[in-house]
Order: C-alpha cells, then structure tokens, then sequence
C-alpha cells in the first residue's frame, strides 16, 4: 500500500459548521501541507483521522486499513501534535513522558533524549510552567521519538521562534527521505509550506478546494492582471476568483497556458504564491 | 488496558496520595466515633469511589481526553481500563480506610462487625450502585454531570422522605431484598447468585458506557 492516508467523502455535522465531502490522498514519501483560513475545518480533518470525532459520512484509510476497525494498529504508526498541547497540567515532563512511551514498541529513549537537550526542555518542569512554544516542541518531541509512519501535525509550527520553525520543518523533510513516511499538517503560515509541503491541500467552509502537488500549483496557478476594459463574460469562467478596482481587475486562474491563449498582451500573468491563493479563494476576492 | 491504568497513576500519583492519605485518616477518625459498620460502609464507599472520578475530572479539565484518544488504544480499551482503575483504586482506600478504622485510638468499631461477610457483600453492592450508575455518565458528559446526580439524589431522597407513606410497599421489597442477602451471606448459592448480579451490573454498565464514549466527540 503507497498511500499513507486516503480519505473518501468524509462529512461532519456540527451546528453552524459542516465538512463536506472531503477527499484527498497523501502517498507515503511526501509532505502535505493543510491549508486554509481559520475555521475551515483543517483541524476536524486531522481529528477525523486520528478519530477524535465521529464522522457523518465517509471512508478513512490510514496505511490501507480502516481508522475506526483497526484504530490501535494505526494510531502506533502514527505521531501526533495537536494545536493546542494538553496534558495533565501539573504532572511533570518526565511524568507525561514515562506515562506515554510504554504504548509504543518502538519508542527511542535515547532519540528522546536528545531531542530533548536539543530542544532545551527541563523534565523536571511541571507542564503548566512552560510556554505556548515550549509545550508545543515537547509535543513534538514526544511525535519523533517513536519512528512514526505518520505524522499529524494540526498547526506545529504556530508559536515557534522562526529558527526552531526552520530546524523542524528541516527535520520533517529529513524525515520522509526513505519513502516510507508521510507528514500532514496543517498551517496558516504559507511560508512553511513553500519550503517544505509536496502536496497542499487548500480547504475553505469545510470544503476541498483542491489537493495537488506544489508544483502543479506553481506551474498552472497564476493572477491575472489588466484594465476592467478587458475583462469579458466568457474570460470570468476562467477565474477562481476576482477583485475589481477603479483601476482595473486581478484575478486568480488555475490554467495559465489556458489565459495566455484567452488573453491578448494587455494583460499581465504572474504566478500565484499559496498566499495569493489563499486570499483570493477565502475573502479577497469576489468570486467569478 | 496495563498501560492506561499505569499512565494514570503516574499521572496523579501526587494528587492520589495526598488525597487517599487525607480521606483515610479522615475516615479513619469519622468511622471509629460512630457504632454502625453499616453506616461506615455507606459513607465511605461513597468517598474512595470519587477519587478515581476525581482523577477524571482532572482529565477533563486539562482536556487532555484528546491525547489519551490518539494514543494506539481503542476507545473500548480506554474504558475498560477506566472501570478497572476505578476498581482497583476503590478497593484499595476502601482496605486501607477499614484498617485506620480498627486501628484509630479509641475506635468503637469492632474488626467482628466490619469484617462480617455480609459487610463485604453490602461494601461490593455500594460500590457496584454508584460505579455502574455513574460512570456511564462520568465518561459521556463529564463531572457536571456526577453533580446533577448528586443533586438530583438529594433531592429524590427528599421527595421519597415526604410521601414515604405511599412508598411504603417499594421500601418493604427494598428491605426484603436486603434481609434476603444479608441472610444468606453464609450460603454460598445465594453469594455466587450475588455475585453474578454485581457482574452483570458492571457489565451492562461498561457497555454502556462503551456505546456513549464511541460517540463522544474529543
């Protein structure tokens, strides 16, 4: 099985919020970055996988086996950090941490100990005195010390000191080098997927607005720029989404060969950053 | 199962042993100023089974639910261990508490009285009554829930005290029901028949139970 995670038309009702029909699939070997404003329903999504909610609808496959029917088989596989850290707040690292490794087989004492003497943890600190940035590097800590298959990260990077950013999204693309593990993980930072996201998976109102590899993205996505003069009915189909001005128009497009055909030289095409795409899909722009 | 119930306790091991210590030594002096093991039994049973509920809450309100969920356990495993833990604690400080009865100075329990099997049957069906009522509810809607219950307890015994007239026949069968196994506390048929009855309570409570935190969102 190539895949690490496959996800067909999960939905999950909660009032006023519905994830609907999502699907995605992230092979084994790749990065995928979850991107999309804030409550779009990236973190419904990895609570799914890791079944922290109960799905309306849809099939979850973790490694080829079913999230629910084999939870505990795949869970050992998998490393996870959630957004907000949680443990019990006063227990101490060094508690959490003994309380946690016996449920992995192949937990790295000594890869845990480095970890974290590289990441200046002090064990003997009770949880509830750390920082937001500290909690969340010994969550992670806690994620790389038992040589997951998988790792579900739901916004790892937030809080973080750009170097430590830096050093850990180094280590996750380290990490998939071997063709055998997959990372997920959700963020709002479009930097971090920039250097480091194979796939991204952009998802916005509980809906996919598409999963594809960075490098479709960077080669197809674009913005259009020119005078409202030249903008017509049939080149709107074209648009993922629009902003008009006084001054003229900028719109996204997901088929820049197709707008250079569609478009005389009055108009300027630049490629998209996963930032532009962003925005545009999410209020920036009125949609075409 | 081993390890949840282990992770617990090197969770709270600190609380665990300042709250057990404190309720032991409080019992310890409260069960020996009074006559009845009966009465000894009802309260603390009560107290050593809310000390693996209190280990919940503080569960709760960490929420650290959601790592205990992602952890390679099925939600079947997290309550069974639950139960058990539950159990285990439970017994252990209802032991210890019976100890610093007997042994508090001037203690007017007698080991004769505490010890008498059906002592240890009325103890087993305490426990089963307030485990099997409220860990259901424990697990699926937190420690507000243990609270209306305990309201909702007062207030039904209140309710009960003022029309006990019209109750009468209930509280006859009650008593009967009572009388029937305290006298049968030496027959063995009748302690297996018990027996059997707190196993099958526990388990239709740990299926429910299991049915309610399937569909718990974390």
């Amino acid at each position: 099985m190539n895949n690490a995670v496959e996800i067909r038309g999960l939905r999950k009702e909660y009032k006023g919020f519905t994830l609907r029909d999502v699907s995605f699939t992230l092979p084994r070997g790749f990065i995928m970055g979850l991107i999309g404003p804030n409550g779009a329903g990236k973190t419904t999504v990895i609570k799914l996988i890791l079944n922290l909610i109960r799905r309306n609808a849809g099939d979850i496959k973790v490694f080829g086996l079913d999230a629910i029917k084999r939870e505990a088989e795949i869970k050992a596989r998998i490393g996870f950090v959630h957004e907000t850290p949680r443990f019990i707040e006063d227990a101490t690292l060094k508690d959490i941490k003994s309380a946690i490794a016996p449920f992995y087989a192949k937990w790295d004492e000594k890869l845990f100990g480095s970890l974290i003497e590289e990441f200046s943890l002090p064990l003997d600190k009770k949880f509830k005195k750390l920082s937001h940035g500290m909690k969340m590097k010994f969550q992670i800590a806690l994620a790389l010390s038992h040589d997951a298959d998988l790792l579900l990260m739901d916004e790892p990077t937030s809080g973080l000191d750009p170097v430590f950013r830096r050093e850990l999204l180094e280590r996750l693309s380290g990490l998939i080098q071997n063709e055998q593990k997959a990372v997920l993980f959700s963020t709002h930072i479009t930097s971090d997927l920039e250097r480091t996201a194979d796939y991204i998976t952009l998802i916005n109102d509980g809906e996919i607005v598409f999963s594809l590899p960075k490098d479709v993205i960077k080669e197809k996505w674009g913005i259009v720029k020119g005078a409202r003069e030249l903008l017509a009915e049939k080149s709107r189909s074209l648009f993922k989404g629009i902003r008009e001005t006084d001054f003229g128009f900028e719109a996204l497009i997901d088929d820049i060969p197709a707008a250079r055909k569609n478009f005389d030289s009055g108009v300027v095409i630049e490629r998209a950053s996963i930032e532009d795409i962003m925005i545009f899909m999410d209020k920036g722009g009125d949609r075409a | 199962m081993r390890n949840l119930i282990l992770k617990d306790l090197v969770l709270h091991k600190k609380f665990l042993a300042v709250i057990s210590l404190l309720w032991i030594a409080y019992m310890g002096f409260f069960g020996s100023r009074i006559h009845s093991a009966r009465t000894f039994f009802l309260f603390s049973m009560v107290m050593s089974s809310m000390i693996p509920f209190m280990i919940f809450t503080r569960e709760e309100k960490s929420k650290a639910l959601a790592v205990t969920c992602s952890l390679p356990v099925s939600r079947r495993q997290i309550v069974l261990a639950r139960y058990v833990l539950c159990w285990l604690l439970t017994l252990a400080i209802e032991v210890l508490m019976t100890g610093a009865v007997l042994l508090f100075p001037g203690s007017k329990q007698e080991s004769s009285d505490l010890l008498k099997p059906n002592m240890f049957i009325f103890a087993l069906a305490m426990m089963t009554a307030i485990l099997s009522i409220l860990m259901p509810l424990l697990i699926r809607f937190g420690m507000a829930a243990i609270f209306v219950v305990l309201i909702g307890a007062q207030v039904l015994g209140i309710i009960v005290l003022s029309f006990r007239l019209f109750l009468k026949n209930i509280f006859v069968a009650v008593k009967s029901v009572v009388a029937f196994l305290s006298a049968g506390a030496g027959d063995p048929g009748r302690l297996m028949l018990f027996l059997i009855v707190i196993c099958l309570v526990n388990l239709a409570s740990i299926k429910c139970s299991e049915l309610l935190f399937r569909r718990k969102d974390v």
